[in-house]
């Protein structure tokens, strides 16, 4: 017979999340998931994606006793139906207009741009809300369900309003950005009648920010001002003397790409710790001590063997192929084969990234006052119907 | 019934386990004891928190080895019941028939996904076989002829670099062909083709410099022939070289009459959106919407050639020009090619024989001297 939780002091941080999947088992599921996808044309997905958010809930446990996902897959299909409706003539509305309206860089292309651009920033900002929402209203522990109130257009005019600021000071502004956002998120979510606060700020996250985002920014600016427009024109027409003339510099911007992508991942890390530090749930706060190099390794490896998954499709196909293989006659076993990648990468990449992610977010939360959380009451409130759809059509939505 | 007789003659047994009522996150250790078709739970006090009928007990999930099974009741309640890892599941499957049965009645939910499903592809099939075509056209035909003409030059100086990057030749060099001679027998070809339309149409011929063997009706009257192709018409057709290129220009003037490259542009478009829509970010999604993309656009693509055709003969035959060497010429150019799937162009050797039987004219296209003039267009 499981004993309910033994009394702590309160006031001393304690464990209060345990993630207890298993690798294995959670590979098998994503292979299985991600190869009927890919042989559905991605109508499993719906299902697939119900099946792999009960796993991980059910092996999410907060004080001892797992989460659960309540979600079902029709709720998805629904949801990416009306998503459907709303994206489709959006889409070919854009497409017609763009056509007509045809290249070149007038006002009017401009215009454009801007409103059709301007619409998807704001449906992926509806998406991301309504998603939560979904989310949480789904998930329920020891019976209580959790919830996102608010409203979705105080939220989109918010993500409106700090985008522009973001956009006007060329991205220093994404720290107090991320802040407002999430506050809102969190401080409108609650569990039963229990509501989160949030009390992040963005201080703290300004350092990480310009080591992040603006230090290799400044790096490929230099790289490409020294370059110098000659220098572009001579690559770009594939000169070998204008390859040598610039070669530290090519060299120097190609190792920044890959090291700006850890770089951004990193400060996400260390973002999704300072915000989790920021969070409470009713009186109880909690803490992270997530370390982001063991993470950063993870990725890196999952990242590598995609990269060798990737080498030995190809080389399958070269070494398979006849002697008289002409270009078009690799175009089906080419296809096949880069098919296998992208099915297996979602497989690898969550295995060895998602699978790490969740277990160090779990081991290295704590909180104070824990016992508290027994004291969360049922909420009478309605939930979304259907879920998702516009995360899904605008890819949103991880897992 | 077994399971019934089974129930009856269980001892009664009573099982500890921690319930959660629905209303409050507060655990209570109960004690669960079989009660004719009921499991009651019962807390320390003797007292009964809940009667759950036995026949709806069901797992939240399947447990794996190392996890405390939980359980609910079928349909709705928020409360939930976690054994203990050490209970018996098999006694647990004796006396609840129906414990891995799902706990929501997916019954009316799965009808009316199957019904809004079928609904869904229904209409798609509508949209994408049938709408879209017809509004890509719509749109094509109301687009003015001012914005059709700078189309049509944007589209062709991006040939025209194209070919230029494909020759290795610079920026400076113009591979239109400009021999005067030439242009001006095309002019006349051209003429003669259209000059029995209802509806006068404005055509400009570009040839430009390259081995291609292809041909292409650009919006705004432009079209565009290849060096390449104006060779193989007199390699392969020898004496009828003239009547092969009559009806190669003629099935362009089709295309230029029903604004095909315009229209056939945007329901690629649209056939793009809707697909990534559908496949969303699935694995592959991306080849998938691809493939599905050009077989669907090809498929249009040869409906739009076998329109092209039809206009090809009766321009052909209203000129009174030969059309059986085209119909040849076709058929052969046809053979090279058997990616039927993905081809944009009709079957070869039946739209060869659909040609034959069409055509009616006898005349030539042009005189020996103008076929020659053509042929040294890129010469000068």
């Amino acid at each position: 017979m499981p004993s309910p939780t033994p009394q702590t002091d309160n006031r001393i941080a304690s464990p209060v999340l345990a993630f207890t999947a298993t690798r294995s088992a959670l590979a098998v599921l994503l292979f299985r998931v991600s190869v009927l996808t890919t042989l559905t044309l991605g109508l499993y997905r719906f299902w697939g994606r119900t099946a792999i958010r009960r796993y991980l809930w059910a092996r999410t446990k907060l004080l001892g006793e797992p989460l659960e996902y309540t979600g079902l897959a029709t709720e998805l299909v629904v949801g990416f139906l009306v998503a459907l409706a709303l994206l489709a003539p959006l889409g070919l509305g854009y497409s017609v207009i763009d056509t007509v309206v045809g290249p070149g860089t007038g006002g009017a292309r401009t215009t454009l741009e801007l409103i059709y651009y301007g619409v998807l920033f704001g449906l992926l900002q509806v998406a991301r809300f309504r998603m939560w929402r979904y989310r949480l209203s789904r998930t329920s522990w020891r019976g209580i369900r959790f919830g996102l109130d608010g409203s979705t257009w105080q939220y989109l005019s918010l993500a409106f309003g700090w985008g522009v600021v973001t956009l006007l000071t060329f991205g220093l502004a994404y720290p107090w950005t991320a802040v407002a956002l999430w506050r809102y998120r969190i401080q409108h979510s609650r569990l039963g009648t229990t509501g989160f606060n949030f009390a992040a700020a963005a201080r703290p996250l300004v350092v990480p920010w310009l080591i992040a985002f603006v230090l290799p920014a400044v790096v490929l600016a230099i790289c490409a001002a020294n370059i110098g427009d000659d220098g572009w024109q001579g690559l770009a027409a594939g000169s070998g003397q204008a390859i040598a003339a610039n070669g530290p510099w090519l060299l120097t911007a190609a190792a920044v790409a890959p090291a700006w992508m850890l770089a951004i991942g990193w400060y996400r890390l260390v973002q999704g710790r300072h915000f989790i530090n920021g969070t409470s749930l009713g009186p109880c706060r909690l803490n992270s001590e997530l370390r982001p190099a063991p993470l950063l390794g993870a990725a890196v490896l999952a990242w590598f063997l995609v990269g060798v998954v990737a080498a030995a499709a190809l080389s399958i196909v070269i070494l398979t192929a006849p002697v008289d293989a002409t270009p078009e006659s690799l175009i089906w076993p080419g296809a096949a084969a880069a098919l296998a990648v992208l099915t297996l990468a979602p497989v690898i990449f969550g295995a060895i990234f998602r699978f790490a992610l969740l277990r160090q977010l779990c081991d290295t939360t704590t909180a104070t006052d824990r016992d508290a959380l027994a004291n969360a009451v049922q909420a009478a409130r309605e939930a979304p119907r259907h879920g998702e759809g516009l995360a899904d059509a605008l890819d949103v939505g991880a897992i | 019934m077994p399971s019934t007789w089974a129930r009856s003659r269980a001892p009664a047994m009573a099982v500890g386990a921690t319930y959660f009522d629905g209303n409050s996150a507060r655990p209570h250790a109960v004690e669960l004891r079989i009660d004719g078709a009921y499991m009651k739970i019962l807390d320390q006090a003797g007292a009964a928190l809940a009667r759950w009928p036995l026949d709806d007990v069901r797992l939240v999930d399947k447990p794996s080895a190392s996890e405390t099974p939980r359980l609910r009741r079928m349909g709705g309640g928020d409360d939930r019941l976690t054994l203990a890892s050490d209970i018996d599941l098999d006694w647990l499957e004796s006396q609840c028939p129906h414990l891995h049965r799902p706990a929501r009645e997916a019954g009316n939910a799965r009808r009316s996904l199957l019904l809004w499903g079928c609904a869904a592809v229904a209409s798609l099939a509508v949209l994408v076989i049938v709408l879209l075509p017809r509004f890509a056209s719509n749109v094509a035909a109301i687009v003015p002829e001012p914005v059709m003409e700078r189309l049509g030059t944007t589209t062709e100086n991006q040939i025209i670099d194209l070919v230029r990057t494909l020759n290795g030749q610079s920026a400076d060099r113009n591979p239109r062909c400009t021999g005067s001679a030439g242009s001006t027998a095309i002019d006349a070809l051209i003429d003669r083709l259209t000059r029995e339309l209802d509806r006068p149409v404005a055509v400009t011929v570009t040839v430009i410099d390259s081995p291609i063997v292809n041909a292409l009706a650009l919006p705004g009257g432009r079209i565009i022939i290849f060096r390449g192709m104006i060779d193989a018409a007199a390699k392969q057709a020898a004496r009828d070289g003239p009547e092969v290129l009559a009806g190669i220009l003629a099935h362009e003037i089709g295309h230029v009459l029903r604004r095909d490259a315009l229209a056939l542009t945007i329901e690629n478009a649209g056939l793009a959106v809707i697909a990534s829509l559908i496949i969303g970010d699935a694995a592959g999604g991306v080849i998938a919407a691809a493939l599905g993309r050009s077989m669907l656009g090809a498929a249009h693509a040869r409906e739009a050639e076998r329109r092209a055709d039809a206009t090809a003969i009766s321009l052909l035959n209203r000129a009174g020009i030969r059309g059986r060497p085209i119909a040849a010429f076709l058929g052969q150019a046809a053979k090279d090619d058997n990616w039927s799937l993905l081809s944009t162009h009709p079957g070869g050797a039946k739209r060869t024989a659909e040609i034959q039987r069409a055509v009616t004219g006898h005349g030539t296209a042009m005189s020996a001297a103008d076929w020659s003039a053509i042929r040294r267009i890129c010469a000068e």
